[in-house]
């Protein structure tokens, strides 16, 4: 296994160093790695004083494990990953498996980057855009929200960025579309700085239609709810196992765990395993092999009809609808 | 804004119908002109005509077919996209309805993007004129910002992604198509683009013969063909065609003609067999296959 210590910023002062960690070399903005390591694409772009961005089209032929090493801490990590399978593990400090990358959208503050080991044989694909937190703080403030709370988010003292979610669908098409432009192109960088902007538009859509949870963490309490929330997915087709029994897991009280739960992932315990149930019935619809019937039976609902009821409620379509758009 | 030989001076109606502007990026301008808005903007900047492209795209339909009294089909056809060097701008005159999105794109700037004959493009006398259709990438982008509400937030971000991404698919058309050689004099330039827009005006009709085209444009005969095909790479009968084809594609789908027939005479097609070649050439079907029949 390879160890690579990494640190990001807008300011891209880090590419050389992190390509010479790999064991490889800059050339203009693409980072060149051993092919031993990984192939494929590494391009870094600087868009503006405020915003970079980072574009990984690779696949990797032995394990790496990258490390964080003490970085600027004026800005913010938003993490785009449409990585095949779940090949992204977030590790503990002794480099043991606490969790498997199950999102695919990761708002993070710059100081709480963990350890995270990519699998030989993954193929990754991921926009990861560097934003200086000044910025953030003025789009949220436009966005309505209170300054107070815009305030209060951003203090340092209490405060860690931190948000798991998945990416909207428009965020995946937006990224679907800008993967069919080569790198290097002649109109690569533009097309690249219009994803940064579209990209940074739809989250911060997304950020006014719902309340999202920003709160300070503790990164063994991170651990424990990523360890849960592997357990939960893992049990997808059960019933929900309910509150008492993963506090008890987790080895929380009942309102810490509901509490942490909701700061770290934007849902409740109970919402997450049914969004994820959703997420699930909606990838199976579109494979053509299930009716609404056999998905609600095999996913552990009551019955078609409350599929269907949770199914539009969650993506304003019905499954009937949905098939029949695919 | 005031009249200054210097100045980059937009027609009227466009300047007092800005509902909004922006600078993307230095050297980079969007300006969206939308009359279902109740709003006009100042413009802040002004700018040397001399140092910038103007593109424009016209959201529109580009081809509308309505059915007036009787039998009789009406139709406008028009080329929704233009770029054309900011001095030359006089050339065409925009038709200013509902909402047009417009980029100045400062010379400098648009050369970082233009490869090729590298000699060519740093050449101050070579310019870009540029008429098209929109294509459908960039239709689908535009579309996608005149559904987003000005108030928003988040409106200032989508104005500079949508700005960046139709300049990255401009840039890649004129990699295709490459610039004009040398230097057109926008008298000549002015001509050359009222016989287009003629043509688009009489695509019904056979093509009007490069005799009366060459006529209306004040020049000989070679000259014009040959300034034509400089300014948009082929000639005024292919041009014509294509335009032709392009409409019939449109009356096909109407759903207002009973026979295939109908739409080839509609297009002064005495020959079906000849049409059905022609389209099937240029669109990889034959008519029949996207033929929607009249009901009525």
């Amino acid at each position: 296994m390879k160890e690579v210590i990494y640190r990001f910023g807008v300011e891209t002062d880090w590419v050389e160093e992190l390509a010479h960690n790999h064991g490889g070399y800059v050339r203009g903005n693409f980072t060149i790695a051993p092919d031993d390591v990984f192939t494929g694409t590494h391009y870094v772009l600087q868009i503006n004083e405020n915003v970079t961005v980072m574009l990984i089209d690779a696949t990797y032929h032995q394990d790496v494990l990258y490390k964080p090493q003490k970085s600027k801490t004026d800005f913010a990590g938003i993490y785009f990953n449409l990585t095949e399978g779940e090949s992204v593990h977030i590790m503990d400090d002794v480099s043991k498996s606490v969790g498997r990358w199950n999102y695919n959208l990761a708002i993070v503050d710059a100081q709480f980057n963990t350890d995270y080991l990519i699998k030989s044989g993954s193929k990754c694909y991921s926009i990861s855009l560097f934003v200086k937190k000044d910025i953030l703080r003025k789009y949220l403030s436009k966005t309505g929200v209170l300054d107070e709370v815009v305030n209060r988010v951003f203090d340092e003292e209490q405060n860690t960025l931190l948000h798991y979610d998945h990416m909207s669908s428009s965020s995946w098409h937006l990224i679907n579309e800008f993967r069919k432009n080569i790198p290097g192109s002649i109109s690569f960088d533009l097309l690249l700085g219009a994803l940064v902007y579209n990209l940074l538009a739809d989250c911060l859509e997304n950020i006014m239609r719902r309340e999202i949870m920003i709160g300070k963490v503790l990164r063994s309490d991170l651990t424990m709810i990523l360890t849960s929330q592997t357990n939960l997915i893992k049990n997808q087709d059960g019933i929900f196992p309910g509150i008492a029994k993963l506090a008890a897991e987790a080895n929380m009280s009942e309102t810490k765990y509901k509490n942490l739960y909701k700061k770290i992932t934007g849902y409740t315990p109970n919402a997450f395993f049914l969004n994820n149930k959703l997420e699930l019935a909606r990838d199976l619809l579109a494979t053509g092999q299930y009716n609404i019937g056999e998905l609600a039976e095999k996913l552990g609902f009551t019955s078609a009809s409350h599929l269907s009821e949770q199914f539009k409620s969650y993506f304003k379509m019905s499954p009937k609808e949905y098939a029949a758009s695919l | 804004m005031k009249k200054n030989k210097n100045q980059l001076i937009l027609p009227g109606d466009i300047a007092q119908g800005c509902s909004y502007f922006l600078e993307v990026i230095p050297g980079l301008m969007t300006l969206i002109v939308d009359f279902s808005l109740q709003r006009n903007v100042e413009l802040t900047k002004t700018v040397n005509a001399e140092d910038f492209y103007i593109a424009y795209y016209d959201l529109s339909e580009e081809i509308d077919v309505h059915q007036v009294k009787g039998d009789k089909i009406d139709y406008q056809s028009k080329l929704g996209m233009v770029v054309v060097d900011a001095s030359l701008k006089s050339s065409y005159t925009p038709s200013l309805k509902m909402y047009s999105f417009w980029l100045l794109i400062a010379k400098p700037l648009l050369q970082k993007y233009l490869f090729g004959n590298i000699d060519a493009t740093n050449n101050k006398n070579n310019t870009i004129v540029f008429s098209s259709h929109i294509d459908s990438r960039t239709r689908l982008c535009l579309l996608k910002l005149k559904m987003k509400n000005y108030n928003d937030p988040s409106f200032e971000l989508s104005v500079r992604g949508t700005s960046l991404q139709v300049l990255g698919y401009l840039v890649e058309r004129i990699n295709e198509i490459g610039p004009i050689l040398g230097k057109l004099s926008e008298l000549d330039t002015t001509k050359i683009i009222k016989t287009q827009t003629y043509m688009m005006e009489k695509l019904l009709e056979a093509f009007p013969g490069i005799d009366l085209l060459a006529d209306m444009a004040g020049m000989s005969i070679s000259k014009y063909k040959k300034l034509f095909k400089r300014i948009f790479k082929e000639s005024p009968n292919g041009f014509f065609v294509r335009e032709k084809l392009n409409l019939a594609q449109v009356l096909l789908k109407s759903g207002n003609f009973k026979t295939i027939n109908e739409v080839a005479n509609e297009l002064g097609h005495v020959k079906p067999g000849y049409f059905a070649a022609l389209y099937k050439k240029r669109f990889g079907q034959l008519p029949g296959e996207v033929f929607k029949k009249s009901t009525s």
